[in-house]
């Protein structure tokens, strides 16, 4: 579609004896005005799992020519379903070079040796660091969207991104309520990290920024059991087989400490990846914020 | 030394150790609050009783397992360079266990992972004996326990990889290197009774042990049944190690280093060596244990590391001191 | 105690180790075992120790056959000291010498009176006693091999089956562990030595039992046993015989060429 629009701008219409110096400079215009603003990319391979969601949120379904192979995963992609029938490669240089693209995405934990061998061969690659606040999904989005040729789509994104922003804090209670992410090993997501940036725009104040622990970092299960936060979240959601990891969410002394304690199960797909869904994160933290506010509201309203 | 100021200088030690490693945590706790809290009062009681005890128990119960097996192990071979660590057990128990965790078989009964660790170690000991069993050079048998480690180590990071845990490098280095880290007392209840079992076993080879000091074709003659002492010395072996390592990992050294230190204390009697290296066994990983948790800021130092670091010089010693002898 | 063994056969590695071997021992007697490497003097001991099972032929201790009699009692009864014999630990010579009290022990029991004498005796005997505390290891050969005898002598067998206890030793710690042998015979025990001195045994044991390529080739008093034919014949030697008193002194001289070996019967 974008090719043939440019097509169509560059030839010219049939030659009228009297108006053909103006519909040529008309034409001519034209032509200038698409060609600078880098034409649409028709081939664009995405390298890692966070790329394929922005790919396929803002892209043309022809656009597309191959995937990263999580991108199926219905647990970590949240465009799973979208992702159904497009090819998905490993992301050597061999293969993607052989898909002759004419725009790459990466992530951030691409492989820097594939990246580098393809820019050196002259193919545009752009690289797509993990956002750590909503101010980094938007940018994120609006340069992905231009790139693609779809600012108007990427704005958009970000209208509706923040509109559901807005309607998850217009009633955060003071005090805050507290949570916890609970990582695999009894690690978790302090300030710096995505993770603290949804729990803020929830209303939510986060346990590791009480103890000093920066975006990532290790809070020992005997400070936890002493500081017992009014909500876990459970960062691996569901993962479907065995691990060592899962054990720890079942440890007796935190079983015990915090019995009332809610665990909400937070589906990875969500906040894998920072993109405008991650606002789906926020939105279910927020009606979780406020079931909890009834419930003490609740409870105080019961007490003599 | 005589017998009984041993035992009670041991007896004493590990009561010492087993307070200490209740007393140290993350969250600094008075010794008047540790008190309060084992006998299930006050606010740390969930702390006290739910996470250190049940590591503090883990510890002396696994480290006491290494001990005896280890000098048990010295007294079948003949030979102090023997140790479950250096013949392989450990890490084929861990293999073992991780791929019944992983492949699903944890679920059909609490105590499938520690079986199948069992069962790993059961075939290192068989193994290595067989190979290295009859009167064979400290090389052979060295030599035998490297290949069943370095084999049951690649294959137990396989089984993780091919598991397709997320979190798979993280949880091979429990497997390989060890931790007592956030155990609760369902792991103290899993593996104790097996490793009780296994110690029953492993102390009734004592005066066998004794009698295989001069050699095999005499202590037969003086009615030692040699088939049922190595059997039970085996099975013992796989028991207690095995069980061990379902819920710690691999922690090498401990059984080479503690009977070596205490041989002398008990003027070289194998018999007389199996129960002070349990004890000593229980101090030492106690002790490594409090040290993970002291030096252990951001990350968590690997149990297995400490004992590493401590044993792995030990064990350059003795081979300089062996080949010295040897010469 | 009577120990008689009869028509004993075992094959082993392809080859017959013990060939219709028939052995009695008395009490009060020494029995000196010869012959040339590989006749299957330690394959005997072995078999009679209870430590090797043999094809074919009967065993009977004091008239009940020897497989009927528990492992505990004939480790109570016999005791058997191996070529090479060591110890792995560097113990105590005391306590070394108590693992021979091991199959008086009862599973759970410590050492008692009657078992600390017999230890005291046997150091006694063999002159050990001195050395009670020090490290088996760090004794001479000489002081090691009488360590060792101890040890046997600790159980009070009433048979001890000996392998080449001498051979390392030199000629004085020879004639002392030799006496040491004849005194336990003549205190009412019975004792099967293997030796490669010919004429030691000529000296200290009432019979010889002289054995060749599994089978006994002679046997009877040593100066019926040691000839110059059977030597000959067995060991492949000339020999000068001299008289030593009540017992024939063997002096080899050559080395005899297969011709003049005769074939065996």
């Amino acid at each position: 579609m974008a090719g043939s629009d440019r097509r169509a701008a560059v030839t010219p219409a049939a030659p009228r004896r009297r108006g053909r110096g103006t519909l040529a400079l008309a034409a001519a215009a034209l032509a200038v005005a698409n060609a600078p603003a880098l034409a649409r990319p028709e081939r664009v391979v995405s390298l890692h799992l966070c790329a394929d969601q922005l790919l396929l949120g803002l892209a043309d379904r022809s656009q597309v020519v191959s995937l990263s192979p999580f991108a199926t995963d219905p647990l970590r992609s949240h465009m799973a379903a979208a992702a159904a029938g497009i090819p998905r490669s490993r992301g050597t240089a061999e293969e993607v070079l052989g898909m002759t693209p004419d725009l790459v995405l990466a992530g951030a934990r691409s492989a820097r040796s594939t990246v580098a061998t393809l820019s050196r061969l002259g193919i545009r690659v752009m690289d797509l660091p993990l956002p750590r606040d909503f101010a980094a999904i938007r940018d994120q989005i609006r340069a992905v969207a231009a790139a693609l040729g779809h600012a108007a789509r990427g704005e958009a994104m970000i209208a509706a991104m923040d509109a559901r922003l807005a309607a998850a804090r217009h009633d955060v209670p003071r005090p805050r309520p507290v949570a916890f992410i609970w990582q695999p090993g009894g690690f978790t997501s302090g300030p710096g990290s995505l993770e603290h940036a949804v729990l803020a725009a929830a209303g939510f104040d986060n346990l590791a920024a009480r103890f000093g622990i920066g975006p990532f970092g290790h809070l020992p299960l005997e400070r936890l059991v002493r500081a017992v936060p009014d909500l876990v979240i459970n960062w691996m959601g569901s993962e479907p087989f065995p691990s060592l990891a899962r054990e720890g969410l079942h440890h007796p002394a935190l079983l015990k400490a915090a019995r009332g304690t809610p665990v909400l199960s937070m589906p990875p797909e969500l906040w894998t990846c920072g993109a405008w869904f991650t606002a789906g994160a926020v939105e279910r933290l927020a009606a979780v914020r406020r079931a909890l506010g009834k419930r003490r509201a609740a409870a105080e309203r019961g007490r003599p | 030394m005589r017998g009984p100021v041993l035992m009670i200088v041991l007896i004493v030690a590990l009561a010492a150790a087993l307070a200490l490693s209740l007393l140290v945590g993350s969250v600094p706790l008075a010794p008047g609050a540790v008190w309060n809290g084992l006998l299930g009062g006050g606010v740390d009681a969930v702390i006290v009783r739910d996470i250190r005890l049940p590591r503090t128990l883990l510890g002396a119960l696994v480290g006491a397992s290494l001990g005896l097996a280890g000098a048990a192990l010295q007294g079948l071979l003949r030979n102090p360079l023997a140790e479950p660590g250096i013949i392989g057990a450990s890490s084929t128990a861990a293999l073992g266990a991780a791929t019944a965790f992983y492949f699903g078989l944890a679920g059909s009964h609490p105590l499938a992972v520690a079986g199948a660790s069992m069962a790993g170690a059961l075939l290192a000991v068989a193994l290595v004996h067989a190979l290295a069993g009859r009167d064979a050079s400290v090389l052979t048998l060295i030599l035998a326990g490297v290949a069943v480690s370095a084999f049951a180590g690649a294959l137990t990071a396989l089984a993780i990889n091919l598991a397709s845990s997320a979190w798979a490098a993280l949880e091979i280095t429990f497997w390989l290197l060890g931790s007592l880290a956030d155990r609760s007392m369902q792991h103290v209840a899993v593996a104790a009774p097996p490793m009780i079992v296994g110690w029953a076993l492993l102390v009734s080879c004592a005066r066998p042990l004794d009698a295989l000091s001069l050699g095999e074709e005499t202590a037969r003659s003086l009615g030692v049944g040699l088939g049922g002492v190595r059997f039970r010395l085996v099975l013992g072996t796989a028991l207690a190690v095995g069980a061990a390592v379902s819920v710690s990992g691999a922690i090498g050294f401990v059984g080479l280093v503690v009977p070596h230190l205490l041989r002398p204390l008990v003027d070289h009697r194998p018999g007389r060596l199996l129960l002070p290296s349990a004890l000593g066994g229980a101090v030492l990983v106690l002790l490594a244990d409090v040290a993970v948790r002291l030096l252990s800021v951001t990350v968590e130092v690997r149990l297995g590391v400490i004992t590493a670091l401590l044993g792995a010089p030990f064990f350059l010693w003795l081979v300089r001191r062996t080949r010295r002898t040897l010469a | 105690m009577r120990l008689v063994a009869r028509n004993l056969h075992l094959a082993f590695d392809g080859r017959l180790a013990l060939d219709g071997v028939a052995l009695a021992v008395e009490p009060g007697e020494i029995i000196g075992l010869l012959g040339p490497n590989a006749a299957g003097k330690t394959t005997l001991l072995r078999v009679l120790a209870g430590l090797a099972v043999p094809d074919a032929g009967t065993m009977r201790l004091d008239g009940t056959p020897l497989a009927a009699v528990s492992r505990g009692v004939r480790a109570r009864r016999i005791a058997y000291l191996p070529q090479n014999a060591t110890c792995h630990w560097p113990l105590a010579v005391e306590r070394m010498v108590a693992l021979g009290r091991i199959p008086h022990l009862g599973p759970l029991a410590r050492e008692g009176a009657a078992d600390r004498a017999a230890i005291a005796d046997a150091m006694a005997a063999c002159e050990v006693t001195h050395l009670a505390g020090r490290p088996v290891t760090a004794l001479s050969g000489g002081e090691q091999a009488r360590a060792l005898l101890a040890r046997a002598l600790a159980g009070t067998p009433d048979l001890l089956l000996a392998d080449e206890p001498v051979s390392h030793l030199d000629p004085y710690h020879r004639l002392r562990v030799m006496e040491l042998l004849r005194a336990i015979a003549q205190g009412g025990g019975a004792v099967v030595v293997a030796l490669h001195d010919l004429s030691l045994a000529s000296r200290f044991c009432d019979r010889l039992v002289l054995m060749d390529r599994g089978r006994v080739a002679a046997e009877g008093a040593p100066a019926a046993v040691l000839t110059a034919p059977v030597l000959g014949r067995v060991f492949g030697i000339s020999v000068t015989l001299l008289d030593g008193g009540d017992h024939p002194v063997v002096v080899p001289r050559a080395r005899l060429d297969g011709a003049a070996r005769e074939m065996p019967s």
